[in-house]
């Protein structure tokens, strides 16, 4: 498909290129993502030196540079660390804007995960709003078989 | 005058064709963790950490940014390079630099590919303009068949060359516990009757596609000095610019030419005081993808010296840091081989390059791992990614004139007077503007090489197989133009360098301009009374 520019002389060439791609989670990521799958049971990876638990877990802490080994299950339920609200519909979201990004810390969790509220009125979101996590029936071990997470009631 | 710089640390992954039990940043770590054992120091030691891949390949953007935690470069300063095939060799550089200039006292370079993400030869297709060379960039192993056809041409060496150096390569391989590929070759014939991939390339001359990562750990002379009795230090680096497909063409053909790694190595000889390669440089590590421009490059630059040369078969983006690291690990390393002519120069070499073998190929559909215990997820993802090129004004003159009138145009240098291809506001030899002195070239040329596909292609701008069914050839039109594009005949007993061949117009133009998927469909052969 190429269209001119006339009054520049120029031409413009429209495509496009896919590159399938199948992009490894590795060993660690693996077993987050099969537990919830399997059981709905979100886990972490503890850092024993900083005490710090990690969710989603990740092999190396990134203060101590420690290898990490010492799997522990969180709770489903945690605190709003930050929102932004999306009107914009985009071809990367999963679903339909408005959509509300948050990231939340898990009880038991040291980091945010960053994923969608849903079910939530967004006059109430607030900093500090208590969630948990929404499970899709159907799972298939992705980030998204968590389907959202939803105010606390 | 920069500060001293030695190499201190390396740490190197095995490699691999899938590592389907780590991620990209897990990778990564092992590498790191390997050169911080290495040398004996902490990541906390570490100020600066520069990596190197081309993500464009693994379908991923900023890997840098992601894997911070995991390389070791949270909280620390450093960059990311994505120099195409010298990425890796480009942080050698940049590490060098950093050390060099008093920056940082102790600095990580980190090259890394997983190439078991997306296809690499389908990917590397796409690295070039779709503007002027769609189809004609069929993966780098039909660009590298031109390079080893240029110097079989102007050699006269033959295919076994290739292989000689390739069964040398293999014993090096066996004896390196991180290769990937360790054949056993046993004589040439074996090489020799593996199939072509791109004529005249075989399997066996080519590397594999791997997954793997190498460490580099630098440090200041002060440093060096307190971490190991045995630094290595870097005497000199060089890089020389050249962009060979700008011309149409991938090797000096044209005979105008001078090649970058002959300016590389006279600079580096002078600057050293290196007047005899041979008898001067006892180890070269050269990074070639493949067998027929491994032999080029060191009978270049070492006229056949007593050169040690391993085929590792790895991570092409891994791989110029790779050269660095086995200089180092086999000088200061009493036992091994590459010591035993009382070594005191390395040379280490990167270029555009690139590991396939037609293990996997797959076309637009979707490819899913299979494995057995632990299960281990693989996330399969396709984003097409749309793009409107725009030509500018100089290409889209060639474009217009193909158009509307079937004609071949360019613009003329006006200092050295050479025709421009594709045509530019700026000769890249004079740096001058080049205007508007517009040339008709005629449509009618001779062959002055070709190559053909043998394995299977595909082309990720349309998702096709076969991206290019037709042999590309390096043609000079009459009128002084060399450029590349396809040949009609398809049948490899009836192409000749030297053979006529005439443009092939497309019945309604589409505005493409010239070259490659163009209005020019392929050339075909043509009967002359004389010529």
């Amino acid at each position: 498909m190429t269209r001119s520019i006339e009054e520049m002389g120029a031409f413009i060439v429209e495509g496009k290129i896919d590159l399938p791609a199948t992009f490894s989670a590795g060993a660690v990521a693996s077993r987050f993502f099969i537990e919830i799958r399997d059981n709905k049971k979100i886990m972490g990876l503890r850092c024993p030196q900083c005490n710090r638990v990690y969710v989603p877990p990740r092999a190396t802490c990134k203060r101590c540079f420690g290898k990490l080994s010492e799997w522990c299950e969180v709770s489903d339920k945690g605190t709003l660390l930050a929102y932004a609200i999306s009107h914009q519909a985009n071809a990367a979201q999963p679903v339909q804007p408005p959509i509300v990004y948050g990231i939340v810390q898990l009880d038991g969790a040291d980091t945010g995960i960053v994923h969608m509220i849903g079910e939530v009125d967004c006059e109430r979101l607030h900093v500090g709003l208590r969630l948990q996590a929404v499970f899709k029936d159907k799972r298939v071990g992705d980030i998204l078989d968590i389907k959202h997470f939803k105010p606390l009631r | 005058m920069a500060n001293r710089v030695a190499i201190v640390g390396i740490g190197l992954t095995n490699f691999k064709s899938k590592r389907a039990d780590v991620n990209m940043a897990e990778m990564v770590n092992e590498a790191v963790r390997d050169a911080l054992a290495d040398a004996q120091l902490s990541i906390k030691d570490v100020e600066t950490v520069i990596s190197a891949n081309l993500e464009h390949l693994e379908a991923t953007y900023l890997p840098d940014q992601y894997m911070a935690d995991e390389s070791g470069a949270f909280m620390k300063s450093g960059l990311r390079l994505s120099t195409g095939g010298t990425s890796g060799g480009s942080a050698v550089v940049e590490g060098f630099s950093f050390v060099a200039s008093g920056l940082a006292d102790i600095a990580m370079v980190i090259g890394f590919e997983k190439q078991d993400t997306v296809d690499s030869t389908g990917a590397i297709t796409t690295t070039c303009t779709p503007l002027w060379g769609e189809g004609l960039s069929s993966g780098a192993i039909s660009e590298f068949a031109k390079q080893a056809l240029t110097y079989m041409q102007r050699t006269g060496a033959k295919e076994e060359h290739p292989a000689m150096v390739r069964l040398k390569a293999d014993r090096g391989a066996c004896r390196n516990p991180k290769a990937h590929l360790k054949l056993g070759l046993k004589s040439i014939d074996e090489i020799l009757k593996s199939g072509y991939l791109v004529w005249p390339i075989r399997l066996l001359d080519f590397c594999p596609q791997s997954c793997g990562a190498c460490v580099l750990i630098y440090a200041s002379e002060e440093k060096a000095k307190k971490i190991t009795n045995k630094p290595v230090w870097i005497a000199d680096l060089v890089t020389v610019h050249q962009e060979p497909f700008r011309a149409g063409i991938f090797d000096d053909i044209t005979g105008k030419e001078v090649l970058c790694e002959d300016i590389a190595a006279e600079k580096l000889y002078k600057r050293n005081g290196i007047t005899n390669p041979r008898r001067d440089i006892c180890l070269a590590e050269l990074y070639e993808r493949h067998n027929g421009d491994r032999r080029r490059i060191s009978g270049k630059l070492l006229r056949r010296g007593n050169s040690h040369q391993r085929h590792r078969g790895h991570a092409c983006r891994a791989r110029g840091g790779g050269g660095a690291a086995d200089s180092r690990r086999r000088r200061r390393s009493p036992g091994d081989p590459g010591r035993e002519d009382g070594c005191s120069h390395g040379l280490g070499r990167s270029q555009l390059d690139n590991n396939d073998t037609p293990e996997k190929v797959f076309v637009g559909g979707k490819m899913m791992a299979q494995d057995a215990k632990p299960e281990l997820i693989h996330l399969t993802y396709s984003v097409p990614r749309p793009y409107r090129w725009s030509s500018g004004k100089y290409m889209g003159k060639t474009f217009r004139e193909a158009k509307d009138h079937k004609k071949i145009v360019t613009n003329r240098c006006p200092k050295c007077r050479e025709l421009l291809w594709p045509p530019a506001g700026v000769c890249g030899r004079c740096k001058v503007e080049a205007g508007e002195e517009w040339v008709e070239v005629s449509d009618k040329g001779t062959v002055l090489q070709f190559t053909y596909l043998v394995m299977p292609m595909w082309n990720p701008h349309t998702g096709e197989r076969w991206a290019n069914p037709y042999p590309i050839a390096s043609i000079l039109l009459d009128g002084g133009l060399y450029i590349l594009h396809f040949l009609e005949e398809r049948d490899p007993k009836k192409l000749k360098d030297g053979m006529r061949v005439q443009a092939v117009w497309r019945e309604q133009t589409i505005g493409r301009g010239a070259q490659g998927v163009s209005d020019i469909l392929y050339y075909r052969t043509i009967q002359e009374a004389s010529k």
